[in-house]
């Protein structure tokens, strides 16, 4: 069995968790804004640590300091610290979420505490939490990954990043992006 | 009344079909993006540093390659033809031309004659990628970012790993920061 099918069958059994929340993204603000209407659910497809290449899912931290300290990481210390900042804010109801926090969840897809901190950017094949997003990207019932920030960790404190899933958020899932009214300036599905 | 009924029913079945277009077209653009990545794991990257003047292909396209705004950023690194200047992106970098000129696999003096040659494009689409930061950071600031080391890679800066021909990377890194991906 491959790595890929394992992890298709220990998703399967694992626990998951109900997320209602608002999250938080930051974004430089010319390339959100300067296409005209901002795409704030903008999924660029490319590798990130819950994802391999090609999976549509976009990622929010659980508060503003964590999707600063995100945001801030690639830019280093002080540069760019003081330039225009988009921040958008989405309000999601997704009734399975898996949290790799929870020990159990990890301890069902054979994750180690190692493996959430592990430098993704330099792996020669799809790490573990890259299988676990894949797997899920490839099943309906689970939308979204629950998982510590690493960037939190390296600047000292605790924070948390969600990374969801657009083809797997089904009604009555939502991802909303809070506007000035009622109305979301965008939403999935 | 039957008519205007049928052309709504047309218009709605063309918008599903455009829709379904649409959607197709985004999971083929995500198909080739997962076989460029298979490929790129699969094959070395190009390793400048070695000094072979050899053809690379140019940087994996980029959804910034279309914000215009992104790309007036580096507008300047250009001449009047639309090449890109390796005069101009070593004065950006605040690298010689000598140094430049290593990187890119040629010699100072065929640098010098020929700056915005057709054959340099696709290695200078990588240094162009990498000025596109400055949509966020004024130049001072761009030429201090590409000399700090980063724990995100690995305490290089990213001109130590721009030397070792790391191009694809860095040119990815820019773009997950421009974008807000995490880390």
């Amino acid at each position: 069995m491959t790595d890929e099918e394992s992890m298709r069958v220990a998703l399967a059994g694992a626990p998951v968790q109900r997320l209602r929340a608002t999250l938080v993204r930051c974004v430089a603000m010319l390339p959100l804004t300067a296409g005209g209407t901002p795409d704030y659910l903008f999924t660029s497809g490319r590798a990130n640590r819950c994802n391999p290449a090609g999976v549509d899912c976009i990622y929010f931290s659980e508060d503003e300091r964590t999707a600063r300290a995100e945001y801030g990481r690639r830019l280093g210390r002080g540069t760019g610290a003081l330039q225009p900042l988009g921040i958008c804010f989405a309000e999601v109801e997704l009734a399975r979420v898996l949290d790799l926090e929870d020990e159990p969840t990890r301890n069902a897809l054979n994750l180690k505490a190692r493996d959430l901190t592990v430098r993704w950017q330099f792996a020669q094949k799809p790490t573990r939490t890259q299988l676990v997003g894949l797997a899920v990207s490839q099943q309906q019932a689970i939308a979204a990954i629950r998982f510590p920030s690493d960037a939190a960790r390296a600047a000292g404190f605790v924070g948390f990043n969600v990374v969801i899933f657009r083809d797997c958020v089904r009604r009555p899932d939502f991802v909303r992006i809070l506007g000035p009214t009622k109305k979301p300036l965008q939403k999935w599905p | 009344m039957t008519k205007t009924m049928k052309g709504a029913a047309g218009e709605a079945g063309l918008g599903s079909l455009l829709g379904r277009l649409v959607e197709e077209k985004r999971r083929l653009e995500r198909l080739l993006q997962q076989v460029d990545e298979v490929l790129r794991k699969a094959s070395p990257p190009p390793k400048a540093a070695t000094g072979a003047n050899r053809e690379v292909a140019p940087p994996r396209p980029s959804p910034l390659d279309q914000v215009k705004a992104v790309m007036a950023a580096t507008a300047d690194l250009r001449v009047a033809k639309g090449n890109l200047s390796a005069e101009r992106v070593a004065k950006l970098f605040g690298v010689s031309l000598s140094q430049l000129a290593a990187w890119l696999g040629r010699s100072r003096q065929a640098l010098s004659k020929t700056p915005a040659a057709d054959s340099l494009q696709n290695k200078l689409a990588f240094f162009e990628h990498l000025a596109r930061m400055r949509v966020v950071v004024p130049d001072v600031e761009f030429r201090k970012w590409l000399r700090m080391p980063n724990e995100l890679l690995g305490n290089k800066s990213p001109l130590d790993l721009m030397a070792k021909g790391e191009w694809q990377f860095m040119a990815d890194y820019v773009d997950d920061a421009l974008t807000g991906a995490p880390t």
